[in-house]
């Protein structure tokens, strides 16, 4: 079998994305997702900002809990305190699995890029090219029209998935595979959209 | 209309940092356990989006921790 030219058998590629699928939860114990790791890639600040103030509450829990009764007093006001009890150990630790750290996320997002281009490269197919090939032009858009219609359709893969909670991965590899009902309608409908814009497709070049 | 207690009421993050515990329980009175949907954190953990550990359910940051590596 020649892995490095053609398609893969169906059974070989469900094979490798069911294992990444589950490895990925293994060792991250998150779903898989590139749109969801993407984001957290490009919303860097966001990323240092809470790395700082996590680091604030762990260098100092004696000034953190401080300004938490502040904080609770101006919401509150003195019935927060009425009933005090004694100052007591805080609650046992949440059970909530740590998020990979930002670094393994662009690491992820990277290697993806890096992964496809090796792809490429290894069977022998890569070229640098600023088109889609003249069935594209001839079916979608050409000349002129090619790069604002990607640019649409850039941005309504991003726009919906940002309105659906993620993408292709997310919802059809990592949600449909825990039977979440919302990843179930959302692959129904992005995979029978496709199939529909295929057939689509397939009529208007015969 | 959301169901009696948050889903996240056991294992909220904010609720290990408080050392008084009537304090913590105000906080879990008038969201975890009332219309958690308005919860900062809530509405935060269900768009699949980190909660920085300083967020309060009403939306605001604890402040007044000066200092490095806090802004």
């Amino acid at each position: 079998m020649d892995l490095l030219h053609g398609t893969w058998p169906w059974w070989l590629g469900a094979l490798v994305l069911s294992t990444l699928t589950v490895g990925f939860y293994i060792l991250a114990r998150r779903p898989l997702g590139f749109s969801s790791s993407l984001a957290r890639v490009l919303d860097f600040k966001t990323e240092r900002r809470m790395a700082k103030a996590q680091a604030a509450a762990l260098r100092d829990p004696a000034a953190f809990d401080r300004a938490l009764r502040e904080a609770t007093l101006a919401e509150f006001g003195q019935a927060a305190a009425t009933g005090c009890d004694q100052d007591g150990a805080p609650p046992a630790a949440p059970a909530i699995a740590p998020r990979p750290p930002w670094s393994a996320q662009l690491t992820f997002v990277v290697m993806i890029a890096v992964g496809g281009f090796l792809g490429a490269a290894l069977s022998g197919d890569f070229a640098l090219r600023l088109d889609l090939g003249a069935e594209f032009a001839r079916l979608v858009a050409g000349g002129g029209w090619l790069w604002p219609m990607l640019l649409l359709a850039g941005l309504l893969v991003g726009f919906g998935a940002q309105m659906a909670g993620g993408c292709t991965s997310g919802h059809g590899l990592s949600g449909c595979s825990r039977l979440q009902p919302g990843s179930l309608l959302a692959t129904a409908c992005f995979f029978g959209t496709a199939v529909g814009v295929s057939f689509l497709l397939a009529w208007v070049a015969s | 209309m959301t169901a009696k207690t948050c889903p996240h009421n056991k294992a909220c993050p904010l609720f290990a940092k408080f050392q008084v515990q009537s304090f913590l329980r105000i906080w879990q009175m008038n969201y975890c356990q009332a219309d958690y949907s308005r919860c900062a954190r809530f509405v935060l953990r269900s768009q699949g989006k980190q909660v920085p550990v300083n967020l309060l359910p009403n939306g605001r940051e604890v402040a007044g921790l000066d200092g490095p590596g806090w802004d």
